[in-house]
């Protein structure tokens, strides 16, 4: 059955060339057609097709596929050929209610790891819906994350723990905080901050908040404030005289979350800072 | 065709100008060119002045009446003022030959050519017209003949005539917008002496855009039928509620690109004599809708510009990141058709073509904001305004406004069942967004570092007080590696609906805060919002979810407005054009 959407993401010029040729009438008919056939209408009743990860996640990809290719063919077609759109700022992303169904999970995660030679872009858009799907996605997720050769996907990867449950979302982080990528190390220190169990990466935030990268260690100290650490108090103090100032901003606020009375004795220099973020966020805690 | 060949008209003319020069094809000013174009004019023997800004008196130079009058009576120089000429610029194609008006012969039923009155004067008496100013993009004609203004690269600045007892009217056309020019009219008696001497402005219209007090004639919204979700029942609610004034747009025809405000703005230029020239400001974001000014607008009185380059495109050259506020007045300044702002910061946003384009307009003065911090990165993503006809300024400035939307959820018990946004946003329950610390520290950094200084940002640019405010509850999430994004479908992204004497209809995202998708009544947010709403307002609260709100978009980005224009630049704003001058 033919999907009507379809527009793949980056072949949207070549259709609407194809679109400009053609009477305007023809995609009203067309639409009636496809509507009629729509394997949204027939969603529901596909819902049984359960989706449930096991101890070897890629066994239960493979069955799940499997049992939805027998039991509900359209649906299965119609997850395979579905292509991510493009959203307003021009990235990819799959929305519909096709998305919103716990085997298009299993679906995703197959044509993920196909080796079809999907683009990044793509892929990353595979991940990013997965927590969409309402189905399982973490341990799969992690277990992908350390051989994912794209930072890009990784980065998605690591995003899309923010929901997943806490063994494969933690240890997903964790292996993203230590990451090679710098972005990927920013992403997972920025979902930690998403999750109130991200507390028990502390060590592999402090020592993100070590990182080389500036913007990994502003985020990571970030988290840390967010999360509320009392360990890292000290280490977050060090930053109050950073150069930069996105660092010294982060750091006023982490102490300032982490301990109100703590942080106003020691943030009380800034209250003048060059940056009047930071300067009126002294003032505030000064204040209050 | 009413003219004589150009050409040889402009020989003709350029002969008796003492100029012999001629021929050369033209090349002048298209609808792209704008009022950057600088005059390439002569230097003008016996003109006094290069001042565009004067008025249209007349200095006469004689004490007394002058003999001479065809019925007798003695002709008083004084008597001879010619007026002010205004227009719009005549950058459409009204006989449809697919060339631009203005590169062309006037012809009968262009509707784009201002007047010059000139009163009649007794045998003899000739008129001498001298040319200042922008010279290229301005031109008169007398009757058949090529009077002034550039033509096949020749230029003819001072013309002569005697415009006879019954007196007569020259033909004038604007080549670009914001042209400012003038004429020095020399009145000469039949030997030649000069009876008395006055300034009159030749002005084109700016480019106006368009804001949301202005009557609307005209909604546009994509019809959306895929497999990433359909926008049927919001454009049903279009349809029931404008009827007539709503068109719904095959989208698949358009490859599916639903973002129609980002494809074009509206903008208008007007003149006096009931000229008005539509223009769609034509975005170089060049995806699916790129072709759809030309299929759905261009034609006589509509024209479809761009500015920019379509290779340097970036998500800020889309335009739910270029708007145009109400009528403002600032520090005793008035301005009639607001104030221009868009999204850039540093050398990031609007490109600076198109910016500095508008910024040539003068009149609606615009102002950039910072709009890096947001994933797509629009003004429309967090500001608005509405009409308040109670008001003295007769509207609202609205903001979006974190802490007005965590008042409502921290009201919430933490069971609330959240719908849609357990699935799509992995908030099941109100207890699920209060109890995530990131969120709220993201939220609290955003108002404190992006919304308060933007809301501080308007108050001084247009004048604002604490009552013109309405802050919308807004709640935003980051996404990954690309910035802040609603999560809460964004309220203040909204399109304003009021033809004229008709009602005043808001279309907004149904924020869908709530378990029962059908019983709007239960929805905290929108409760808020329009208990927020001035009188008299009818919000339409629309499903825009899966084909929108999911791909980082709201009402305000999938549709857009055509209005009337309402105010008469040439009386309202002619001191911003002449301060800028």
């Amino acid at each position: 059955m033919k999907s009507r959407h379809i527009l793949a993401f980056g072949t949207a010029l070549l259709l609407s060339s194809a679109c400009d040729n053609g009477s305007t009438d023809e995609p009203s008919a067309e639409r009636e057609a496809q509507v009629q056939a729509n394997p949204v209408d027939n969603a529901t009743s596909s819902k049984e097709v359960a989706f449930v990860l096991g101890a070897d996640w890629r066994v239960s990809v493979d069955d799940a596929v499997a049992e939805l290719r027998s039991r509900d063919p359209e649906l299965a077609e119609a997850l395979y050929a579905m292509e991510p759109r493009s959203t307003r700022a021009g990235t990819a992303r799959f929305t519909g209610p096709l998305v919103r169904h716990p085997i298009a999970a299993a679906v995703f995660l197959d044509r993920l790891t196909a080796g079809d030679g999907a683009s990044s872009e793509v892929r990353a858009a595979f991940v990013e819906a997965l927590p969409r799907t309402t189905g399982p996605f973490g341990p799969a997720v992690t277990a992908l994350l350390a051989d994912e050769s794209d930072a890009g996907v990784r980065m998605a990867m690591v995003a899309s723990l923010r929901t997943a449950e806490a063994s494969s979302a933690l240890a997903g982080l964790e292996l993203g905080l230590s990451d090679s990528d710098p972005t990927v190390r920013l992403t997972a220190a920025r979902t930690t901050a998403r999750r109130t169990d991200g507390v028990e990466l502390e060590s592999e935030l402090l020592a993100a908040a070590a990182d080389a990268d500036v913007r990994v260690k502003t985020q990571a100290i970030r988290t840390l404030g967010v999360l509320q650490i009392e360990g890292a108090k000290s280490q977050i103090e060090a930053e109050l005289s950073a150069q930069d100032a996105e660092l010294r901003l982060s750091a006023v606020r982490a102490l300032i979350r982490i301990d109100p009375a703590f942080a106003k004795s020691r943030v009380a220099s800034l209250v003048a800072d060059e940056d009047p973020r930071i300067a009126k966020a002294v003032r505030q805690a000064l204040e209050g | 065709m009413r003219r004589a060949a150009f050409v040889g008209a402009l020989v003709l003319v350029a002969s008796a100008c003492g100029d012999d020069t001629g021929g050369g094809g033209n090349e002048g000013s298209g609808g792209t060119t704008g009022a950057d174009s600088e005059s390439e004019s002569e230097t003008l023997t016996g003109s006094s002045t290069d001042d565009p800004s004067m008025g249209s008196t007349s200095t006469s130079e004689t004490d007394g009446d002058t003999e001479g009058d065809t019925e007798g009576e003695a002709f008083d120089p004084e008597t001879f003022v010619l007026e002010d000429v205004f227009g719009t610029p005549n950058l459409d194609d009204d006989d449809s030959n697919e060339r631009t008006d203005w590169l062309e012969v006037v012809f009968e039923g262009d509707d784009d050519v201002a007047a010059l009155e000139v009163p009649g004067l007794p045998e003899g008496y000739t008129v001498e017209l001298i040319a200042s100013g922008e010279l290229d993009n301005f031109r008169l004609w007398d009757g058949d003949a090529f009077a002034i203004g550039v033509a096949d690269d020749v230029t003819a600045d001072v013309y002569s005539f005697a415009p006879g007892p019954e007196g007569s009217t020259l033909d004038v056309e604007f080549g670009a917008f914001n042209t400012q020019g003038s004429l020095e009219v020399r009145l000469l008696d039949p030997e030649g002496t000069e009876l008395s001497t006055q300034q009159i402005r030749m002005m084109g219209s700016p480019l106006i855009m368009n804001h949301h007090l202005q009557p609307s004639e005209g909604v546009w919204v994509m019809d959306v039928d895929a497999d990433f979700g359909t926008n049927a029942a919001m454009v049903g609610v279009f349809a029931s509620v404008l009827g007539d004034q709503f068109d719904p747009v095959d989208d698949a025809t358009y490859g599916f690109d639903v973002w129609v405000q980002d494809e074009i703005e509206f903008a208008t230029s007007a003149g006096p004599g009931g000229q008005r020239l539509d223009i769609v400001i034509d975005s170089v974001r060049d995806r699916g809708l790129d072709d759809f000014p030309e299929d759905e607008f261009v034609g006589p009185s509509f024209i479809a510009s761009r500015w920019g380059d379509p290779l340097l495109a970036t998500t800020w050259d889309s335009f739910g990141n270029l708007e145009a506020s109400p009528p403002v007045t600032v520090d005793g300044t008035e301005y009639p058709f607001g104030k221009i702002y868009y999204g850039r910061e540093g050398t990031n946003g609007l490109q600076s073509e198109l910016g500095d384009f508008l910024a040539s307009q003068t009149l609606q003065a615009p102002f950039e904001v910072d709009t890096l911090w947001l994933c797509v990165g629009h003004v429309d993503e967090f500001s608005s305004f509405v009409p308040d006809p109670s008001s003295d300024k007769g509207f609202k400035f609205l903001i979006s406004d974190v802490d007005a939307a965590w008042e409502i959820i921290d009201a919430l018990p933490p069971s609330t069942p959240l719908g849609r946004f357990g699935p799509d946003h992995g908030f099941a329950t109100a207890g699920d967004l209060q109890g995530d610390p990131g969120l709220r520290a993201l939220n609290a950094e955003l108002q404190a570092d992006e919304l308060d200084p933007i809301r501080e940002q308007f108050i001084a640019e247009l004048g604002l007080e604490e009552s013109d405010i309405i802050y919308v509850p807004s709640l935003f999430e980051d996404i990954p590696g690309c910035g802040a994004a609603a999560l809460i479908p964004g309220m203040v992204n909204l399109i304003v609906s009021n033809p004229q004497d008709g009602p005043i209809d808001i279309f907004l995202a149904d924020p869908f805060f709530r378990q029962n998708e059908g019983d709007q009544s239960g929805d905290p947010m929108i409760e808020a919002f329009s208990d927020a709403l001035p009188d008299g307002l009818v919000p339409h609260y629309v499903d825009n979810w899966d084909v929108y709100h999911l791909a980082l978009g709201e009402v305000h980005c999938g549709t857009n407005v055509l209005r009337t224009p309402t105010e008469d630049w040439w009386t309202a704003a002619l001191p911003l054009l002449e301060n800028d001058r």
